[in-house]
C-alpha cells in the first residue's frame, strides 16, 4: 500500500492545522462564554432606512 | 390572565396607558409603565417587537425602581476595590442585573453604549446576567447604573479584582486546552492503534509507533499535569488521593512505551493511556460545571449588603453624600430614610419616627423612637428621615455579632462524605501494594514484559474514581435540580440531616399564616357613594404601614392618575386624615370616616395559607412529630392548632426567642421552620433551619435552606426528596466497592488487557454518573 | 438611532450587507437544481427502460450520469451553499463581504465551470474517476475559484466587528480547507491532450485516494456547509437559541476529525488491505455520535415552536431535512459495517442511502432556506403556502418512494447473487435473471424522482411569483462598534489589521505545504520501490490501452465493477478473487461501485470476440431482457491510432514500463493487432469495413481484462512480499 507514505503525512498536517485552529480559538477566549453566542446571533444590527436621513427619529414615535 | 407587555409577569390588575387613541398594556404595576415610557422616548422600543416571539428563558419579579443615585460608584477608593482596567486601559465594572429574563433584555444592555453617554462597551452573559461594561473617561458609572435601574435592571456591582478574575479565565481556558489535545491525541494514536489491531503488517509498524510517541508525549506531559500535581500535593502532606495510581500508572506506561520504541518492540500503552487521560479530564470538567451551575443560583451575598448610605458632609447635616455601607466609620453621622433598614447601631439626634423591630425582637408592633434613643442595626424605619451618629460598625453591632455567631457554625462537611474519602484513601493503599507484589510475584515467574502489563492494568482499573465521585455527584445533582426549583440549599450535609430528622418545629407567623395582614369583614355602614379604591390610595398612598399595605391590597388600582390631598395629615397610631375635593376623610386603625361619619369598618387577621393544612398531614404520614412555636397569644394558637386538628402538646404560645431556642437545643435531629429574625437563632440551634419565603435577611444567612418560592409542600417535598437521595448514595456506593472488588479479581488473574481497563474504568465512573442522573422513581416524579 | 440622545461613544462605523450576490446565488441554485433533478429523472427512466437512452452518444446513461452527479452536488448544493454563507458569514460577523469584485468573480467563474461541465461530460470528455469526473483544465479553473472563495471569506472574518466566531463559521472554513486538500490531492493527473489526462495513482492507490475524496466530497461538501446553514438559519427561522451551544461545538470538533478517515468504507472486501478495510469502518460507525449530536441539537431549537412547525414552511422542510439527516447518517454506519457491506456493496441499496442524504438532507433544507431567503432578499411575503406544502409532500412522497424501491431492489440483488443451492451451484447462475426481476423497482423509483422533480418546479415558480411580487430596497445602512473597542479579553493586540495577518498566513501556509508535499512526495511513491508486483501482469498492449480510454469515455464502470471480492458466490459467478497486482497499470483505477451489469473483472476470453461485437450492437440480441443501451456509434467512429504515442509516453512517466522502441512502434503493433481481430470478426461473419471502427480496440480491452491473472495458475503466494492470503 505504497500511498501510506503519501497519505499519512497530509493527515498529520490536516490534524495540525484543527488543533492549531483550536488552539487560537480556546486562547483568543472564543470559548469563556458558551450561552450568549446563540442567543446574540437571533439580534440583527438596528437598521438606519438609508444613509440620507439617518439622522431623524428611526422609527418616529410609536 | 394577560401577560404583562414589559416584564412577561401575570398581570392579575392590568393597568393601560390611554394616549390619544391608541391603548397600549397591558402592565401589570406602575414600575412597568414608567419603564415603557422611558424607553420609548430614547428611541429604543424596537426591545417590543424583539420581545414578541421570542422564548422566555428564566422568570423574574416585576419591575421596582428604587430611587437609588448609586452616586457611591464614582468615588474613588470605592472603585479602587470594585473596578479594574481593561487591556483598552478603559475602567471597567462587571454588574449583576436584576430581571435578565429574555432575548429583548440581551439587545438593549449591548445597546447601552448607543443611549447612554461615556459608555464604551457592554457585553451580556446571559448565564449568569452579569453585564461587562466598561467606560471613557468622560463617562461615570453611577450615570450608567441609573440609567439601568431605569430601565428595570438593578445592577449590583460585583466585587472583582482584576487578577483573580482573569485567572479564573485563563484556568478555564487552560482546562479545555487539555481536554482538547488529549482528545485529538487520543483520536489520533486510535487511528494507528486499531490500524496495528488490525494487522497491518511489520511494514508500517515502525512508523506507526514513532507517530504514536510522537502525540501520546504532550498528552502524559502536560496534558496530565494536573494529575501529577494533585498528588504530588497529596503526597507531600502524607496522604493518599485518587490521583496517585493514575499518576503512576501513566508515568510507567510513558517510560515503558518509549523504552519500546527503542528497543524495536511493537507493544505500547500511549491508546489506553491516553484515552484514559482524555476521559478523565473531561469527567472532572462535566463534574466541575455541574457544581459551578448548582451552587451559583443560590448566590446569597448579594441580597444582604444594603446598597447604599447617606453620609452627611456639613455640620448643619443639611448636604449629604452616598458612600457604601462597607465604608462608614464611628462618629459619622448619617441620614435614614423611611424603609430603610439601619445599617449600623446608632444613636438618633434629630427626628422621631417608627421602626419595625420585627427583625430583632419579632413582635410586630412599631416602636416609637425619638432624639437621643439607641437603634441597633436590622430593624426599619417606617415613618420619616431619622440623622443619627453611627456607635458601632456594622460587624460589632448587637446583629452584626449574631450573623458572625451563626456564620462559622455554616458549612460542616457531611459525614457521609467523609467516611467515603476515609475509605478511597485506604483503597488506594491497598491497591499500591497489590500491583507492588503482583509485579514482583509475575517478575519471578513471567518476564518483565507480561509483569509490567498486569502490574499497570492493576492500577488503571482499581482506580476508585466511582466511589470518589458517585457521593458528591448524587448531592450536587439534587441541590442543582432543588436550585431549579426554588429551594436553595447551603451544602449536602443539610440533605442528610433532613433525611435524618424526626421531629419538626414551625413558627406560626409567616409560615403557616400568611405574614402579610389581611382585611377581613369589611363592613359599608349608611351606604355613601364613595369611591373607596380612590380615597384609600390617595390617602395611603406614601405610608408603609402593615394596615396601609393591607389597605391597598385589598382594593387594588386600576387607574394611573390620583386624586390630590390637601393638608395630608399623619398622626401615629391614630392613622391618616386630608381633604380630598372639599370632604374630610380619616383612615383609623379599624374604620373609615367621612366628613366624621363613619362609612365603613373593617378588622384584620392573619389569614392561614391554604397549603398548610394537607402539608402538616403529608409530615405526619411521614412519621415527623410536629410542634408549632410561636411568640403571639395563647388563644390565637390554640385556635390555629384547633383548625389543623392538633393534639395540644403539638403547639406553645407567647415563647422568647430564647425560650424556642432552648425547647430546640433539647431535641435530637431537629428542623425549624421560620422566618422572622426571631427564628434566627432557633434556625441556626436545630439540626437544619428552613427559612420559608418572605423571610427577612437575617434569617435568611442563619438557615440551612431559604424557600424563594411560597407554598408548606415544598417542605415536605424537600424531605422525600432527602431522603430519597441518600437511597441514590447508598446504591452508588454498592455498585462501585462492587465494580473495584470484581476489578481487582480480574486485574489478578491477568483477564483484562491496560486497554481494556483503561475503557471499563471510565464505564464504572459513566455507571455511577448515571444512577445518579436518573435518581429513584420518587425523585424522578418531583424533578418534572 | 435618533439623533436626540447625544453623541455616541466608540467608533461607531455605517456599513451595509452585500445581498446582490446572494440573490444572483439564489438564482443560479434555482436554475441548476431544476437541471440537475430533470437528468436524475432521465437517467432513472433510462435504467427503467434501454429505449430512453435514444441511442445518441451524448443521451446514453454512461455519459448523463457523470453530468447528474456533477449537477446535483456542485452545481446545485454549491450555488446553495455559496447563496447561505454569503448571506449569513455577513450578518454573523456584522461586516460587508471583504471584495465587492471577488464575489462576482466567484460567481460568474463557478457558472463558467458549471457550463464547462455541460459541454464536456456529455461529450465523453472525463477522467474516468466517480464525482471527479471533470478534466484537468476545469479541476484548475475549480482549485481557482475555490481560492477566490477562500481569499473572500477569510478576508470577511479579519474586518468582522463581532468578537465570537459562530460555530457556522467554523463549519464553513473546515469546508473550504478541507474540499480545498481534498480536490488538489486527487486531481493530481498528467494532461495526455485538452480533452484527456491520467491520474497519477494507479490500482489500489488510486482507489483508497479516489474514495477518500468521494466520502469525503459527501461529508465537506455535502454535510459540514449545511450543518453550518443550519446552525445559523435553524435558530433564525424559529427565533428560538440553539438548544445547547457547548454541543455544536462538541459536534464540530468530533465531526471534523473523524469524517476525514471514513474514506475507506467504500473498499470493503476489495484488495485494499484488511487494516486499512477495517480501520475505515471503524471510524464510520464511529461518525454515527456526531452526526446523531446534530441532528439533536437541530430539532431541539425547535422545541417551544412546534405549533409553528406546522404552519410556517420555512421550519417545516428544516424539520424534515433534519430527520433524513438522522436517518442517512444512522444508515451510513450501518451499511459500513463488513457484515452489512457484504450484503449491499454494488447494489441499488447504495443509491437509496445516497438520495436519502441528497433529497432528504440537502433538498430539503435547500428549499427551507431558499423560503427564509427569497421573501428577506426580495423584500415581500412567500407567495402561497398552499404551494409550499404541496411541494413538501410531493417532494416527501417522491423520496420515500425512490428509497423503498432502491432498498427491495437492493436486497432482491444480493439475495439472488449469492443464492446457492444444496449442491453448491448458483441458483441464478444468469446475471440478467435478477435484472429482470428488479426493473419493476427502476420504474418506482422513476416516479419518485418525477415527483421529486415536479415539487422543485413548484418550489421555483412560488418563489419566482414571491420575487416579483417584491420590490428588493437599496442594501440596507446598518450601524456597529468597530471590533477593538469592544473586545474584552486582556491578552488581545490592540490592532485588528495586526491580529488579522496570522489567519491569512495560517491559510497560505497550508496551501502552501500541501501543494509542495504533494509535488515532493509523489515522485517518492512513483519510484515503485513499494509497489506490489506479479511479473505475470503485462501492461496493455497499445490497442487496448485505446479500448480502455472508450470504456472509461463510455462510462462503463457507471454499471459494471471490475472487481471480484472474495467471497464462495462470486467466485463461483466470476473467477478467482481479485488480486491488488492486477490493478497496478490501471490509470486510473476501473473498480467501479455499482452492479447494474455484472462484474467484468473476469471477462477476458470468456466470450468470443463475436458475442461482444453483436452485444455492443444490441445487447438484447444476445442477452433477453438486457436493460443495456445500444453503442451504434462505436461502429463507425474511426479509431484515433494518431493519439497512442502521447498516450503511452504519459503512462510511461507514470510507472508503466513501456520501453521507447514500444512507444515508437505504438501504432503499427496497435493496427496489426486491430487486423488479427477483424479477421477473427470477418470468419464469424461481420462486415469487412468493421477494420479501423472503435468497436475493434474496445473488444481487444474486453478480452484482456483479468486475463494475466486470472488465466495464469499462479498463486498470490508467488509474489515476493505477502500479500493479503484469500479467505
Amino acid at each position: 500500500m505504497e500511498i501510506i507514505p503519501f497519505l499519512i503525512p497530509l493527515a498529520i498536517i490536516l490534524a495540525l492545522f484543527f488543533i492549531g485552529g483550536f488552539i487560537w480559538m480556546t486562547m483568543k477566549g472564543q470559548y469563556d462564554d458558551l450561552e450568549t453566542p446563540g442567543h446574540r446571533m437571533l439580534l440583527d444590527e438596528t437598521q438606519i432606512n438609508n444613509v440620507d436621513n439617518a439622522n431623524q427619529t428611526q422609527k418616529g414615535d410609536l | 390572565m394577560t401577560n404583562c407587555l414589559h416584564c412577561d409577569q401575570i398581570a392579575s390588575s392590568p393597568l393601560y396607558i390611554q394616549k390619544e387613541n391608541c391603548e397600549t398594556g397591558p402592565f401589570c404595576c406602575q414600575g412597568c409603565v414608567t419603564v415603557f415610557n422611558i424607553l420609548k422616548n430614547k428611541g429604543l422600543s424596537e426591545y417590543y417587537e424583539i420581545k414578541k416571539n421570542v422564548a422566555i428563558f428564566k422568570d423574574r419579579a416585576p419591575v421596582e425602581i428604587s430611587s437609588n443615585q448609586y452616586t457611591y460608584l464614582d468615588n474613588s477608593d470605592f472603585q479602587q476595590e470594585y473596578s479594574y482596567l481593561n487591556y483598552q486601559k478603559e475602567r471597567t465594572i462587571e454588574f449583576y442585573l436584576e430581571g435578565i429574563h429574555c432575548l429583548a433584555c440581551l439587545w438593549i444592555i449591548e445597546k447601552l453604549p448607543t443611549f447612554v453617554p461615556g459608555v464604551s462597551s457592554s457585553k451580556l452573559n446571559i448565564g449568569r446576567s452579569v453585564a461587562v461594561i466598561s467606560i471613557s473617561d468622560t463617562g461615570s458609572f453611577s450615570l450608567v447604573a441609573r440609567e439601568l435601574d431605569n430601565i428595570g435592571y438593578r445592577p449590583h456591582p460585583l466585587k472583582i479584582n482584576q487578577n483573580e478574575n482573569l485567572l479564573k479565565i485563563k484556568e478555564n481556558r487552560i482546562n479545555l486546552l487539555r481536554i482538547g489535545i488529549s482528545g485529538a491525541a487520543a483520536g489520533n494514536i486510535m487511528l494507528y492503534a486499531i490500524s496495528l489491531y488490525a494487522g497491518a503488517g511489520r511494514e508500517y509498524e515502525q512508523l506507526f509507533n514513532a507517530i504514536t510517541v510522537a502525540f501520546a508525549l504532550p498528552v502524559l506531559t502536560y496534558c496530565a499535569y494536573p494529575f501529577y500535581k494533585n498528588s504530588y500535593v497529596a503526597l507531600k502532606n502524607k496522604s493518599l488521593s485518587i490521583d496517585v495510581p493514575i499518576s503512576i500508572a501513566l508515568i510507567m506506561g510513558a517510560v515503558m512505551g518509549v523504552y519500546n520504541l527503542f528497543i524495536g518492540v511493537p507493544e505500547n500503552y500511549f491508546d489506553s493511556l491516553t484515552a484514559l487521560v482524555f476521559l478523565l479530564l473531561l469527567s472532572r470538567y462535566f463534574l466541575k460545571i455541574i457544581q459551578e451551575k448548582g451552587l451559583s443560583t443560590s448566590d446569597l451575598n448579594f441580597f444582604y449588603q444594603g446598597e447604599s448610605l447617606l453620609k452627611s458632609t456639613s455640620e448643619d447635616f443639611s448636604a449629604f453624600i452616598e458612600i457604601h455601607p462597607k465604608l462608614i466609620s464611628v462618629g459619622d453621622v448619617i441620614k435614614i430614610v423611611p424603609n430603610q433598614i439601619i445599617p449600623a447601631d446608632a444613636t438618633i439626634i434629630r427626628g422621631q419616627s417608627y421602626l419595625n423591630t420585627s427583625l430583632l425582637s419579632g413582635e410586630s408592633e412599631l416602636q416609637k423612637v425619638s432624639e437621643g434613643s439607641l437603634v441597633y442595626s436590622g430593624t426599619q424605619n417606617v415613618s420619616n428621615d431619622l440623622i443619627a451618629r453611627v456607635t458601632s460598625l456594622p460587624k460589632e453591632s448587637r446583629l452584626g455579632k449574631i450573623l458572625q455567631h451563626i456564620e462559622n457554625g455554616w458549612s460542616q462537611k457531611s459525614k457521609i462524605v467523609d467516611i467515603t474519602n476515609v475509605v478511597s484513601k485506604y483503597f488506594v493503599l491497598v491497591v499500591f501494594l497489590l500491583s507492588l507484589f503482583l509485579f514482583f510475584k509475575e517478575f519471578q515467574s513471567g518476564d518483565m514484559r507480561s509483569a509490567f502489563e498486569k502490574a499497570l492494568t492493576l492500577l488503571i482499573v482499581t482506580c476508585p474514581c466511582a466511589l470518589a465521585i458517585a457521593t458528591p455527584l448524587t448531592f450536587i445533582r439534587s441541590l442543582s435540580k432543588s436550585a431549579e426549583k426554588g429551594i436553595v440549599i447551603k451544602d449536602d450535609a443539610v440533605i442528610e440531616n433532613l433525611a435524618k430528622a424526626k421531629v419538626i418545629f414551625i413558627d406560626k407567623t409567616g409560615t403557616i399564616t400568611e405574614n402579610k395582614i389581611q382585611i377581613c369583614d369589611f363592613k359599608i355602614h349608611n351606604d355613601p357613594e364613595i369611591d373607596f379604591e380612590y380615597i384609600v390610595h390617595a390617602l395611603e398612598q406614601h405610608s408603609r404601614h402593615p394596615v396601609a399595605l393591607s389597605l391597598k391590597n385589598y382594593f387594588p388600582l386600576t387607574k394611573t392618575e390620583l386624586p390630590i390631598v390637601q393638608d395630608f395629615k399623619e398622626s401615629p397610631g391614630v392613622g391618616v386624615s386630608g381633604y380630598i375635593n372639599q370632604n374630610h376623610y380619616l383612615i383609623s386603625q379599624y374604620s373609615i370616616f367621612e366628613n366624621e361619619r363613619l362609612v365603613a369598618s373593617f378588622n384584620v387577621d392573619t389569614k392561614v395559607k391554604k397549603d398548610a393544612f394537607d402539608s402538616i398531614k403529608r409530615l405526619k404520614k411521614l412519621g415527623l412529630k410536629i410542634q408549632i412555636l410561636s411568640g403571639d397569644k395563647h388563644e390565637k394558637v390554640e385556635s390555629l392548632a384547633k383548625t389543623l386538628n392538633l393534639q395540644n402538646e403539638e403547639f406553645a404560645g407567647e415563647l422568647s426567642p430564647e425560650m424556642k431556642n432552648s425547647l430546640i437545643k433539647s431535641s435530637t435531629h431537629s428542623i425549624m421552620i421560620g422566618d422572622g429574625a426571631n427564628d434566627a437563632l432557633a434556625l441556626n440551634s436545630a439540626n437544619t433551619g428552613i427559612a420559608v419565603h418572605g423571610a427577612m435577611d437575617i434569617s435568611l444567612r442563619a438557615a440551612d435552606v431559604y424557600l424563594t418560592t411560597p407554598g408548606l409542600e415544598h417542605i415536605v417535598n424537600l424531605i422525600v426528596m432527602s431522603r430519597e437521595t441518600m437511597k441514590v448514595i447508598y446504591r452508588n456506593l454498592v455498585l462501585s466497592l462492587l465494580y473495584n472488588s470484581l476489578s481487582v479479581v480480574l486485574a489478578f488473574t491477568g483477564y483484562i488487557s491496560p486497554l481494556t481497563a483503561a475503557i471499563i474504568m471510565p464505564l464504572s465512573s459513566l455507571t455511577v454518573l448515571i444512577s445518579s442522573l436518573i435518581g429513584t422513581k420518587e425523585l424522578r416524579s418531583q424533578w418534572k | 438611532m435618533s439623533a436626540n440622545v447625544g453623541n455616541r461613544e466608540g467608533k461607531l462605523e455605517r456599513f451595509s450587507y452585500d445581498d446582490e450576490i446572494v440573490r444572483y446565488f439564489v438564482i443560479a441554485t434555482l436554475i441548476w437544481g431544476a437541471v440537475a433533478m430533470l437528468l436524475g429523472v432521465t437517467i432513472a427512466f433510462q435504467l427503467a427502460d434501454w429505449r430512453v437512452n435514444l441511442g445518441l452518444p451524448w443521451t446514453t446513461f454512461g455519459r448523463l450520469r457523470p453530468l447528474h452527479t456533477n449537477a446535483a452536488i456542485f452545481a446545485f448544493c454549491g450555488n446553495a451553499i455559496f447563496a447561505g454563507i454569503y448571506y449569513s458569514h455577513q450578518r454573523l460577523l456584522k461586516a460587508r463581504l471583504f471584495n465587492d469584485l471577488l464575489s462576482k468573480v466567484h460567481f460568474w467563474g463557478w457558472q463558467l465551470i458549471i457550463i464547462a461541465a455541460a459541454l464536456t461530460l456529455p461529450f465523453g470528455i472525463t477522467t474516468g474517476k466517480e464525482y471527479a469526473e471533470l478534466e484537468w483544465p476545469i479541476d484548475i479553473a475549480i482549485t481557482l475559484i475555490w481560492v477566490v472563495f477562500a481569499v473572500n471569506f477569510f478576508g470577511t472574518i479579519i474586518r468582522r466587528r463581532e468578537r465570537h466566531i459562530y460555530v457556522a463559521i467554523w463549519f464553513y472554513i473546515a469546508t473550504i480547507i478541507t474540499v480545498a486538500v481534498l480536490h488538489i490531492i486527487n486531481s493530481l493527473e498528467i494532461p495526455v491532450s485538452l480533452g484527456k489526462s491520467y491520474s497519477i495513482y494507479a490500482g489500489v492507490q488510486d482507489a483508497l485516494v479516489q474514495w477518500w475524496y468521494g466520502h469525503n466530497a459527501v461529508a465537506f461538501f455535502l454535510t459540514t456547509p449545511f450543518l453550518g446553514l443550519m446552525y445559523y438559519f435553524v435558530p433564525k427561522a424559529a427565533n428560538r437559541p440553539v438548544y445547547s451551544y457547548r454541543l455544536s461545538i462538541i459536534h464540530f470538533w468530533s465531526l471534523v476529525f473523524i469524517y476525514i478517515w471514513a474514506g475507506p468504507h467504500h473498499l470493503l472486501y476489495t484488495t485494499l488491505p484488511e487494516w486499512a478495510q477495517t480501520l475505515g469502518m471503524a471510524f464510520s460507525v464511529a461518525l454515527w455520535a456526531p452526526s446523531w449530536g446534530g441532528m439533536i441539537n437541530g430539532l431541539l431549537t425547535l422545541r417551544g415552536v412546534w405549533d409553528k412547525v406546522r404552519t410556517d414552511p420555512v421550519l417545516k422542510f428544516m424539520a424534515l431535512a433534519l430527520t433524513f439527516y438522522g436517518m442517512s447518517t444512522f444508515e451510513g454506519p450501518l451499511l459500513s459495517i463488513k457484515s452489512v457491506n457484504a450484503i449491499a456493496h454494488f447494489t441499488d441499496w447504495i443509491p437509496g442511502h445516497v438520495h436519502s442524504g441528497t433529497i432528504g438532507w440537502n433538498y430539503l433544507i435547500v428549499s427551507g432556506i431558499l423560503y427564509f431567503l427569497v421573501p428577506k432578499l426580495w423584500n415581500s411575503k412567500i407567495y402561497s403556502i398552499a404551494l409550499a406544502n404541496a411541494q413538501f409532500w410531493l417532494a416527501t412522497i417522491g423520496l420515500v418512494l425512490y428509497i423503498i424501491s432502491m432498498w427491495v431492489a437492493g436486497i432482491t440483488q444480493s439475495l439472488m447473487w449469492r443464492a446457492i443451492d444444496e449442491t453448491g451451484k448458483l441458483v441464478y447462475p444468469n446475471f440478467i435473471e435478477t435484472v429482470v426481476k428488479i426493473v419493476p423497482m427502476y420504474w418506482v423509483r422513476a416516479v419518485g424522482g418525477t415527483l421529486v422533480l415536479i415539487s422543485f418546479l413548484i418550489m421555483i415558480y412560488n418563489l419566482y411569483k414571491t420575487a416579483k411580487a417584491g420590490v428588493p430596497a437599496a442594501d440596507p445602512v446598518f450601524e456597529a462598534h468597530a471590533l477593538d473597542s469592544s473586545s474584552e479579553e486582556p491578552n488581545a493586540t490592540p490592532h485588528r489589521k495586526l491580529e488579522g495577518w496570522p489567519m491569512i498566513f495560517a491559510v497560505m501556509s497550508l496551501v502552501a505545504i500541501l501543494v509542495g508535499s504533494a509535488i515532493e512526495i509523489v515522485p517518492a511513491v512513483l519510484s515503485n520501490k513499494y509497489i506490489v508486483k506479479m511479473d505475470v501482469v503485462k501492461p496493455y498492449t497499445p490497442l487496448e490501452l485505446l479500448g480502455r480510454d472508450i470504456y472509461i469515455r463510455e462510462g462503463c464502470y457507471l454499471c459494471h465493477s471490475q472487481t471480484v471480492r472474495p467471497m464462495s458466490h462470486e467466485v463461483l459467478r466470476y473467477g478467482k478473487p481479485s488480486e491488488a497486482a492486477e490493478f497496478v497499470y490501471d490509470h486510473p483505477f476501473q473498480w467501479g461501485s455499482k452492479r447494474t451489469g455484472p462484474d467484468l473483472a473476469r471477462l477476458g476470453a470468456k466470450y468470443s470476440n463475436m458475442w461482444h461485437y453483436r452485444h455492443m450492437w444490441d445487447p438484447r440480441e444476445v442477452t433477453q431482457g438486457s436493460i443495456m443501451p445500444r453503442y451504434t456509434w462505436l461502429f463507425d467512429q474511426k479509431t484515433q491510432y494518431n493519439t497512442l504515442p502521447k498516450k503511452m509516453e504519459v503512462m510511461k512517466t507514470l510507472g508503466v514500463p513501456y520501453t521507447q522502441a514500444e512507444i515508437d512502434g505504438s501504432i503499427a503493433h496497435a493496427e496489426a493487432q486491430a487486423i488479427t481481430i477483424k479477421d477473427n470478426l470477418v470468419e464469424t461473419g461481420a462486415p469487412a469495413e468493421a477494420l479501423n471502427k472503435e468497436i475493434i480496440p474496445l473488444i481487444a480491452y474486453l478480452q484482456r481484462i483479468g486475463v494475466d491473472y486470472g488465466k495464469s495458475e499462479a498463486t498470490p503466494a508467488a509474489t515476493p512480499e505477502a500479500t493479503p492470503e484469500v479467505k
